[in-house]
């Protein structure tokens, strides 16, 4: 044993030679505990096996290369030097580099980050945009060189009406991920388009590696404008595929998607104005001939007919009594106004302008009509009613009958009112009579010898005195 | 940002009305005087959609960052 006395710096620096010269680049393999990262960015951490434990360190300028996360219970194998910290005497190695075992290093910081931003919600279906009704302003990031680009605008070529705006970025190599991120970030900015396409080519893993990069999924994640991603080919997923809106699988798909939209929109339009056009051919041929068979058609026809039969009813109805009258001559009057519109109506018909016009006017002036001949039937059945209760009816039917001057409504009650020459017209309890008189004679008869100068319903009739038979034949 | 939405969010509406029009068109009950409104309406809104449809034309440019932070645009020679 050396006599030599040291003080505790020269021990530790004397150990610390001893250490560089045996022990810088060593390669330790063991399991992580206790990581931590300070504020400036080193880590700290321990690496145990069974039996042992190692302080270590990372210095940020290293950690800061690390892609994946040093996680508590991850088995690593990590190359550095040993060192005693001289300040608190403390052995520790400092680490320079570090890979994880069993698993690549960029698959284990796949799946870390994966994990992570799935926690976040960043993938949610929820979050997820369509494609816009009408893509036709697209953004691309992309390589201004690569084949994608090429590929891309070949595609987009197709639909006439589309802008492309390209904002060129690395895809691969260091500080890509940085200008993907700030490119996406640019073109939703610009509020010049309205859906944004990042991707790339094939390539490896480390190729396609920008797009698992978390700066920039999270500029994916923060676009206001739709992304469409398509990185690599069918089988590559990576992170800015989860995060964006729409997956493609390739570069090329993410063209087609946008332009297949373009052309979908343009098939519906162009289908429905021509079934617009096609639909009211039909309608104005099925109203044409509509209004033809109006026209032509018994149904039309046939109401001025009914017209006249139903005045011929309310002439009769009038013969018979003043009274009645009142009732019935605002009736008539409007028969009268709407018998008058019905038959100019043939003659507009013919006309055959105003298609429009005509179909809807015709229709209504028909159910006008209608309405109104309804109207008048009930009335006139009413009137009829009171006809029958109030008398007259029933005294015709036990064979009695009714003469009036032809011309004059008041029932003849004196046969001094009438001479040779003058027509009566004689009502039976069924039809009517017309007949010439020859001559009239006075006969006196029981009762009041002068006539009621207006009779009113209300009397009874008297029935005029002549013999059945007697009277000459009448034109009808 | 907001306003493209809401015309993206305009253009399928009148799209969609369009062909709700078309598909009461197809049915028999429809008199002609509604006939005649819907098929104006119908075309109205095909012309609108067609100028919405081909607003923008063909066309290629590159947004690049300047040095001072700003952003150019730049039309690309057509292929």
């Amino acid at each position: 044993m050396s006599d030599r006395v040291f003080t505790v710096a020269a021990l530790i620096a004397e150990v610390n030679t001893l250490l560089e010269q045996g022990f810088s680049g060593v390669r330790v393999e063991g399991e992580v505990t206790n990581a931590s990262s300070s504020g400036r960015g080193h880590i700290y951490f321990s690496l145990k096996d069974d039996a042992a434990a190692l302080d270590c360190v990372m210095w940020s300028s290293r950690a800061r290369r690390l892609k994946f996360e040093l996680e508590d219970g991850l088995a690593v194998l990590a190359l550095g030097s040993l060192t005693v910290y001289p300040q608190r005497g403390r052995f520790q190695m400092v680490v320079d580099d570090i890979q994880p075992q069993g698993v690549g290093a960029l698959q284990l910081a796949f799946e870390q980050l994966k994990t992570k931003l799935e926690a976040e919600g960043l993938f949610a279906a929820e979050r997820k945009r369509s494609l816009p009704a009408l893509p036709n302003r697209v953004g691309i990031v992309t390589s201004a060189t690569g084949a994608a680009l090429q590929d891309m605008l070949k595609i987009l070529r197709r639909s006439p009406y589309l802008e492309v705006v390209v904002a060129p970025a690395m895809v691969q190599g260091e500080g890509a991920a940085a200008e993907i991120a700030a490119a996406v970030a640019r073109l939703a900015a610009s509020e010049r388009v309205n859906v944004i396409i990042v991707g790339r080519g094939g390539g490896s893993l480390e190729d396609l590696w920008a797009f698992n990069e978390e700066e920039v999924a999270r500029a994916i994640a923060a676009s206001p404008v739709p992304i469409i991603s398509g990185v690599g080919h069918e089988v590559d997923f990576t992170i800015a595929d989860f995060v964006a809106d729409i997956r493609a699988t390739t570069p090329t798909q993410a063209a087609e998607l946008v332009v297949s939209r373009l052309e979908e929109q343009e098939r519906r339009l162009v289908d429905a104005r021509a079934l617009l056009l096609r639909d009211l051919d039909r309608k104005l041929a099925l109203s044409r001939s509509r209004l033809a068979g109006l026209a032509g058609s018994s149904g039309l026809a046939r109401v001025p007919q009914r017209v006249r039969l139903f005045r011929e009813r309310l002439q009769r109805a009038l013969r018979l009594g003043p009274a009645l009258r009142r009732v019935f001559t605002a009736a008539e009057a409007r028969l009268e106004t709407a018998t008058r519109g019905l038959h100019r109506l043939p003659a507009r018909i013919a006309a055959g302008g105003h298609r429009r016009l005509l179909t809807s006017r015709s229709e209504q002036l028909a159910q006008l009509v209608g309405a109104r001949i309804a109207q008048h039937r009930s009335r006139i059945t009413a009137g009829e009613r009171a006809l029958f209760h109030l008398g007259p009816t029933k005294v015709l039917e036990r064979g009695y009958s009714i003469t009036t001057l032809e011309g004059s409504e008041t029932p003849l009650r004196d046969a001094a009112r009438v001479h040779g020459g003058q027509t009566l017209i004689t009502r039976l309890a069924r039809g009517e009579l017309r007949s010439l008189v020859r001559n009239a004679t006075l006969i006196p008869s029981a009762g009041t010898p002068d006539p009621a100068p207006q009779p009113s319903l209300f009397d009874t009739v008297e029935p005029v005195a002549t013999e059945p038979g007697d009277q000459g034949a009448g034109d009808d | 940002m907001t306003d493209k939405k809401n015309q993206d969010e305009r253009f399928e509406d009148q799209l969609g009305r369009l062909e709700e029009i078309v598909d009461r068109l197809e049915d028999d009950s429809v008199g002609l005087e509604e006939a005649l409104g819907l098929f104006e309406n119908g075309m109205d809104l095909a012309r609108r959609c067609r100028a919405r449809l081909e607003e923008v034309e063909q066309r290629v440019t590159q947004l690049l960052e300047t040095e001072n932070g700003e952003d150019e645009v730049v039309d690309e020679e057509p292929e």
